[in-house]
């Protein structure tokens, strides 16, 4: 990788440079290493959604660290973190807040606007799904508009805001499983996966000892600002672009260049947003591996993060016991990447 | 689009040599592929050329050699001159040298810029770029090496072919007979060609006649050279101009020019028709025509012209059978001079010579179709014999050669030699009585399978007894018609009780049907081909 030069002729001129960039993500992944042990690409997808400005939907049963890992994201990125336990009797004001009667010195009443934890930089919605529909809903406006609208109101959140969401995927008794409006809204879906032996014995000796590890600020708000800003600006080649293109679009049953996995599995493919969603995070792997262009292994490294929660299986699909990723896979090996 | 830097240039400068090394490993690639290609064209072709006769073995190896060079030229050029753009070369080349797409990144980036991508970090991803291309040793990716299953798939089509072009071949003999056939029809053309133009020089010929020579060889040579003829098919047209000429070969006229000429010599002998006398001995009929209508009678005495009109008068008998018409002529001459109106008899003469011209000009046509019809029906046994000796060889084996006696004394030799199943020789020796009846054995060898034959070769002959009396000297011969009732019966003929007694059968009147006979066995090949010349010039050696 070289080093990048401080342009003295160009206008654009670059908050971060590349190896900036590059330092920056490694003190934040050591650190979070310092408290989560393993989960590599977990680690990575969560910073990389959130150098994207995106939000990220962490799937996994309890007892993985999902919590653990979103707070401690929050400390290294010295973030203001607000958490929010998801409930069936939990009201979309709990979350966005709302208008209290107040009275001032005066004597009057006034209503005032108590923000409700929705008003952090990073929201950590856990066990998404036990709310109910219209709850959920409220964190739609703020993770699409970063804004939040009370009583004909619109407040703004303050940047850089992100909503890190939990759900268990066994316990779906009494749930209310996420619609897809508001699953396309997260930018990915981390699937968080059971420690291997290895890790668990490092998990046992940090947890079980007199010592509590923590981990240090190793960015802050405008840092993550300034390196999702720098991602958006790494170039893809056309014939990238166009492979994204032919994956998304072969990933709808209906169209002729679909293999034959989504053609029987797969009741609706892949969103706009999905592509849009491979290109920026494989922007940020392809800096992640200091290259300043994306290439087709960025794109296959964050293609099932991208594209699983967006993939609709069809009852066969389900009855069959196929997965998303079963299906991104087959994508990934089925559409060509053109090159002659 | 912003100004290319050292980097950029450094980038293209690499994609040009990894072009050049990739068209390269292509050709090499390709051109192996290129000669199986051409292999397997040369090898459909040698198996067809076993199912069929094609080409013979040489131009079959030389064709398929063709091929192959064709094929290897044909791919290799194809392979390094095929178009690459370069940006699809610089996929190509990210992929195969695992540069992540930097190097295609970087030619769009310096083609056009990509959307929001500032300077910086353009001139960035070319140095990145660069450092990646640099460090990329071609020859490892891009080895100039031929796929071993190309060099074995090579190796196994290169000795298939071998075999294909190389073992024997039955078809080869059919087509060495073919192409003898084909060659024998070409030297037939030329025969006819020169026939024609025998024909079209011979002075003794009016224009009428030569047309009416020439048409059928005409025919006969357009039908030649038109199309791609079997042999059966150049013998039947070759036999149908002989036909056609053999027909215009009047035997009656070529019969009264005899008659005139032997009449000739009691010409000579008076002095006043000496000269026509001689002429028509010698057979220059159109010069005695020419006598006999200049004489002048009018200064004859009483004597000569008494003795020139008993010439005349015997001379008009002698034509009597043959040639009434001039006899008729030579007879009323003959009763003028007697009867001493010599006006009268110069006009009588005058018609005899016209006669005697009109049967020389029918003779001279006869003869020059008799001869025309000898030289095609050569032409036609030439081409109907041509290649034999091929095919014999090539049936050769297994079974005794079997060699033919022919007529008259000589040994023949027929050896075949040929590739094929096997080879053969054939050996015939032959003895003849002079009678003209051969009685040949024939002892042959032959190995391999097919049936082995050896035909009779050529050899010189003692000349054939002629009969006496060809020239009307001798005895005739007397044949008893009584018959003999306790004999064989040996023929039948139109007799009548008129008739009895003994029968003298003029000579003349019996050679054509004769030689006609023995012409026509000839040409249905009753006799061997290589004796037909032998007939021809015994029957020729006949004539009066």
């Amino acid at each position: 990788m070289t080093q990048s030069s401080s342009p003295a002729n160009g206008t654009e001129h670059p908050e971060l440079t590349v190896p900036q960039f590059r330092e920056t993500a490694a003190a934040i992944e050591s650190e979070i290493g310092k408290v989560i042990v393993g989960q590599a690409d977990v680690v990575r997808h969560v910073l990389v959604a959130i150098i994207a400005g995106g939000h990220a939907l962490l799937e996994g049963v309890p007892g993985l660290g999902k919590t653990m890992l979103i707070k401690t994201l929050a400390d290294v990125l010295h973030l203001q973190f607000a958490r929010i336990q998801f409930t069936p009797d939990l009201m979309p004001a709990d979350i966005v807040g709302t208008d209290i009667l107040e009275e001032t010195p005066e004597g009057k009443r006034q209503f005032r606007f108590q923000p409700g934890p929705v008003f952090a930089n990073l929201v950590l919605a856990d066990e998404i799904n036990r709310a109910t529909p219209k709850t959920q809903s409220a964190l739609l406006e703020a993770m699409q508009e970063h804004s939040v609208t009370v009583a004909k109101r619109t407040y703004k959140l303050d940047e850089p805001f992100f909503v890190l969401a939990t759900q268990n995927p066994l316990e779906m008794e009494g749930t209310y499983p996420l619609p897809e409006a508001q699953l396309d809204r997260f930018l990915f879906k981390i699937n968080v996966t059971f420690p291997t032996s290895n890790d668990l014995v490092e998990i046992l000796n940090r947890t079980t000892s007199g010592h509590t590890p923590t981990a240090s600020k190793a960015a802050d708000g405008a840092r993550i600002i300034a390196m999702g800003q720098l991602a958006r600006q790494i170039p893809v080649a056309s014939h990238v672009s166009e492979f994204v293109a032919r994956l998304i679009v072969a990933s709808h049953p209906d169209n002729e260049a679909a293999p034959p996995i989504v053609k029987q599995f797969i009741r609706y493919g892949a969103s706009p947003r999905g592509a849009q969603s491979l290109i920026l995070g494989a922007k940020i792997t392809a800096l992640f591996a200091g290259r300043l262009n994306v290439a087709f292994e960025d794109v296959a490294a964050v293609a099932p993060a991208a594209l699983r929660h967006r993939l609709l299986l069809n009852f066969e699909g389900q009855a069959e016991g196929v997965t998303t990723d079963d299906v991104v896979k087959e994508l990934l090996k089925s559409v060509p990447e053109a090159v002659q | 689009m912003m100004t290319m830097t050292a980097d950029m240039h450094a980038i293209e400068r690499r994609l040009e040599d990894w072009l050049f090394r990739l068209r390269v490993r292509d050709a090499l690639l390709w051109s192996v592929r290129g000669l199986m290609g051409g292999l397997a064209a040369g090898l459909g072709l040698a198996l067809m050329a076993r199912l069929r006769p094609l080409l013979p073995v040489p131009a079959l190896a030389l064709f398929s050699l063709s091929l192959m060079l064709a094929g290897f030229a044909l791919a290799a050029a194809l392979a390094y001159f095929w178009p690459r753009p370069r940006l699809v070369a610089a996929r190509y080349f990210d992929r195969l040298f695992g540069l992540a797409e930097r190097t295609s990144t970087a030619l769009e980036l310096a083609r056009a810029p990509i959307a929001n991508a500032p300077d910086w970090m353009v001139r960035d991803q070319w140095a990145d770029a660069a450092t990646f291309a640099r460090s990329v040793n071609p020859a490892k990716r891009l080895p100039f090496r031929v796929d071993r299953r190309d060099i074995l798939l090579l190796l196994i089509l290169g000795n298939v072919l071998a075999l294909a072009i190389f073992l024997p071949n039955p078809q080869q003999a059919l087509l060495a007979q073919q192409l003898a056939v084909q060659e024998a029809i070409q030297e037939q053309i030329e025969q006819i060609k020169a026939i024609r133009e025998e024909i079209l020089n011979n002075p003794n010929l009016t224009d009428a006649q030569k047309e009416e020579l020439t048409k059928p060889l005409d025919e006969a040579q357009q039908a030649l050279e038109e199309g791609d003829l079997t042999q059966e098919q150049a013998v039947q047209v070759l036999t149908e101009a002989q036909e056609q000429l053999q027909a215009q070969a009047d035997s009656e006229a070529q019969a009264q020019a005899d008659a005139l000429q032997q009449a000739g010599e009691g010409l000579s002998q008076n002095a006043t028709t000496q000269s026509a006398g001689e002429a028509l001995s010698s057979g220059d009929l159109q010069s005695a025509a020419d006598a006999l209508s200049n004489l002048d009678l009018s200064q004859l005495s009483e004597a000569e012209r008494q003795a020139l009109a008993d010439k005349l008068e015997q001379t008009a008998q002698a034509l009597q059978d043959t040639n009434p018409e001039t006899a008729a002529q030579l007879q009323a001459a003959a009763d003028a001079l007697q009867s001493g109106d010599t006006a009268a008899a110069q006009a009588a003469l005058d018609a005899a010579a016209q006669s005697i011209s009109q049967t020389a000009s029918d003779a001279a046509q006869a003869q020059a179709a008799s001869n025309a019809a000898g030289d095609v029906s050569n032409a036609q046994r030439a081409v109907a014999t041509a290649g034999s000796d091929g095919q014999q060889a090539n049936n050769n084996g297994g079974q005794d050669g079997q060699g033919n006696g022919n007529n008259g004394n000589g040994d023949g030799n027929g050896n075949g030699n040929g590739n094929g199943d096997g080879n053969g020789n054939g050996n015939g020796n032959g003895n003849g009585n002079g009678d003209g009846n051969g009685n040949g054995s024939g002892q042959g060898d032959g190995q391999g399978q097919g049936t082995g034959g050896g035909s009779g070769g050529t050899s010189s002959y003692e000349e054939i007894y002629t009969p006496y009396g060809i020239d009307g000297g001798g005895d005739d011969v007397n044949l008893d018609t009584s018959g003999n009732p306790e004999g064989d019966l040996v023929g039948e003929g139109n007799v009548g009780p008129q008739n009895d007694g003994d029968v003298t059968v003029p000579y003349v009147d019996v050679l054509p049907g004769y030689t006609d006979a023995a012409y026509e066995a000839i040409d249905s090949g009753d006799y061997p081909a290589n004796l037909s010349d032998v007939i021809r010039q015994y029957f020729s050696s006949l004539q009066p």
